[in-house]
């Protein structure tokens, strides 16, 4: 028995019905009529919803010439490893603030294939983390007085790079409106389109955090990273810097990857449908082609401190000298600047409304 | 040792009971309702302060409403719209109102309960010889000062023909002129007339909206770490190609909506003052008057 396929309404989402009078389908709940080929088409689109989305991992091992020379070191405060040169004095863990000890030999997994070497030196972090305090009034002062900036540590952060090739269709409900009016009535005509675009879209080196120990919001806002600048890996970058471990496997990281792409790839698509009062996106289909990651390592400046029982992180991109970090609140400072900005205005207001009453 | 802390909440109670005075001095019934702005604001207040004395004096609401356009409020005709807002708004049962729609140029003289008998025919045409007359020279502050004085002295002295003259005919030499009352002209003057615990509770308010908008403002330059939404900067430029499109045209509707109709008063007339005598009974109390165009 052949299956019968039942169309929707698009206006309504009824089940629609061909009307053998005006020879062609009707929906009896909104009496919206339709052409058959237009409301194919509308349908075929809506089925066509799927995603594909997946990567071809990375492979390069390490060599033992290259792990000699390089040791861990584990922090026993909050247990997080990293790895630094045999002549690399570790201070202070990046992760916690806290001092390290225990090192041990480094037996690496992967290897990373590529590095963005260090551009800006510790000096230019110190300087960036005092231009991030200036300007912030409600910064309390005991914050701003401790001196916490040389433990601010030079960083390899393990991330994962994205690598593809987007193929898209995308489906959209759009309208058009026309306007007039007579001596009676306002009259508004609204003219509904079913909207189809698809296409490729590339992208290159999309990172995502390669370690659970850093926090992934604050590694996305020190983005973006310039890869014009990537060489292949050597040991001999690590001099002098500390690196960490990936332990956020690259499929886990995918979906962070997927989700920023597929955002892009829908707002670059929805861009291309002009001439429409509105457009609202219905449904779609993705799929990935010569897709690929490729684990990296990206120069980080890092400075953990805490204040008040809260632990505040500061980072700086290593190549770019972004700097974020999430500044404390001094309340009773806050409530003081609206009281008297409150006070301050309200004075200014009162003062120019008795002038205008005066005039 | 120990930290001073300040105790916030008697100030914040002495400011409720400050913005709570204000507003209950201010609940008391409108009687001068200028919804039209035809008066400043020191006018409105003596008018208001007229019709309070009057009423409680003489046991009757006088009322003053004005309108720019009554078929914004659904109304076609002035004295539906005098009645209504007469029934609905809390006045005693006896009472005396003038309503003006200024879009049609239509007043109205809306009499109820008792004002019935008290503001007869004779009463109300002298009532509209001395109102009439400033209402179509636009001096509205003295039309309705006379509105307010002779009304008052028409229904306290009912019974008395003082206001006749031997032929029958109104006399006005009794009528109580309007005295114009000029903007105060002293800053003293000025500075007493000014509404001060509104324009205080006002200027309070605009300045702790400005003190949150600018300390918010402070915040979030602390605030730096954001997590990011798509992968734009990643994207190799020029590389979106569009290799399907498909445009289908599914079906339009049409809305319609009504324009608002502008007043339809059957009554036409040109600069010439048009009076009519009605006696309209509705659906609440009855109610008497006159209306007409100025």
């Amino acid at each position: 028995m052949s299956e019968i396929h039942e169309y929707k309404c698009p206006s309504c989402g009824g089940a629609i019905e061909f009307n053998a009078d005006i020879q062609k389908m009707k929906c009896p709940y909104c009496e919206t009529e339709f052409d058959m080929d237009a409301l194919k088409a509308y349908d075929e689109a809506l089925d066509s919803n799927s995603e594909n989305m997946e990567w071809e991992k990375p492979l390069s091992q390490w060599t033992e010439e290259e792990t000699d020379g390089l040791l861990t070191y584990v922090c026993n405060s909050c247990g997080g490893s990293i790895i630094g040169d045999e002549n690399m004095a570790a201070s202070a863990c990046p992760y916690c603030g806290n001092p390290v000890i225990v090192m041990g030999n480094f037996k690496g997994d992967l290897k990373p294939e590529y590095i963005i070497p260090f551009k800006v030196n510790k000096e230019s972090a110190k300087n960036a983390l005092m231009k991030h305090y200036n300007g912030k009034r409600l910064l309390p002062k005991s914050f701003r007085d401790q001196n916490h900036i040389d433990k601010i540590s030079g960083v390899y952060v393990p991330f994962w790079l994205f690598d593809a090739t987007v193929d898209t269709d995308f489906n959209y409900k759009a309208t058009k409106e026309k306007k007039w009016e007579d001596s009676k009535n306002s009259y508004t005509e609204t003219s509904y389109y079913s909207v189809t675009r698809g296409g490729t879209l590339d992208f290159k080196d999309v990172p995502v955090d390669g370690s659970s120990k850093f926090d992934d919001t604050l590694m996305e806002s020190i983005e973006p990273f310039d890869f014009s600048d990537a060489v292949e890996f050597q040991t001999a970058y690590l001099a002098g810097y500390l690196a960490d471990r990936y332990d956020v496997d690259s499929e886990e990281t995918f979906q962070r990857a997927n989700e920023r792409i597929k955002n892009t790839a829908q707002e670059a698509f929805m861009n291309t449908v002009q001439g429409y009062e509105s457009v609202t996106q219905e449904g779609g289909r993705i799929d990935l082609a010569e897709s690929k990651a490729k684990y990296t390592l990206l120069p980080v400046w890092l400075l953990n401190t805490s204040w008040n029982g809260k632990n505040y992180t500061f980072a700086m991109n290593g190549q770019t000298g972004k700097f974020v970090g999430d500044l404390p609140v001094d309340k009773s400072l806050a409530r003081k600047w609206m009281l008297g900005i409150a006070a301050a205005s309200g004075a200014g207001a009162l003062l120019l409304s008795l002038i205008i009453s005066l005039l | 040792m120990k930290r001073k802390t300040i105790n916030i909440l008697p100030v914040l109670l002495s400011l409720c009971f400050m913005f709570m005075s204000c507003f209950s001095a201010y609940a008391r019934l409108e009687r001068m309702v200028d919804g039209a702005g035809l008066l400043t604001e020191y006018e409105r207040d003596e008018l208001s302060d007229m019709l309070d004395t009057l009423s409680e004096d003489d046991n009757i609401d006088y009322v003053i409403l004005t309108a720019d356009d009554i078929a914004n409020e659904g109304y076609a005709d002035i004295n539906e719209y005098a009645d209504y807002y007469y029934e609905n708004n809390g006045f005693m049962p006896d009472g005396v109102m003038l309503a003006i729609n200024m879009a049609g140029s239509d007043y109205c003289l809306l009499t109820k309960g008792e004002c019935n008998v008290k503001m007869n025919e004779d009463n109300l045409d002298i009532l509209e010889s001395v109102v009439v007359p400033y209402l179509s020279s636009g001096d509205y502050y003295s039309a309705f000062v006379a509105f307010a004085e002779n009304s008052s002295q028409l229904i306290t002295n009912t019974g008395d023909d003082v206001f006749l003259t031997d032929s029958g005919v109104a006399d006005t030499s009794n009528f109580i002129e309007p005295e114009y009352a000029s903007e105060p002209k002293t800053l003293l003057d000025k500075l007493v007339s000014i509404n001060w615990p509104v324009r205080i509770i006002v200027c309070l308010g605009i300045g702790l909206l400005i003190g949150f908008i600018v300390t918010g403002s402070m915040k979030s330059k602390h605030k730096s770490v954001a997590s990011l939404h798509g992968a734009a900067d990643y994207e190799v430029s020029d590389s979106l190609n569009v290799l399907r499109h498909n445009d289908v045209f599914l079906y339009k509707s049409v809305n319609t909506a009504p324009k608002a109709k502008a007043s339809d008063s059957s009554v036409i007339s040109s600069s010439d003052t048009f009076r009519s005598s009605v006696n309209i009974p509705s659906s609440g109390s009855s109610h008497g008057g006159r209306s007409g165009k100025f």
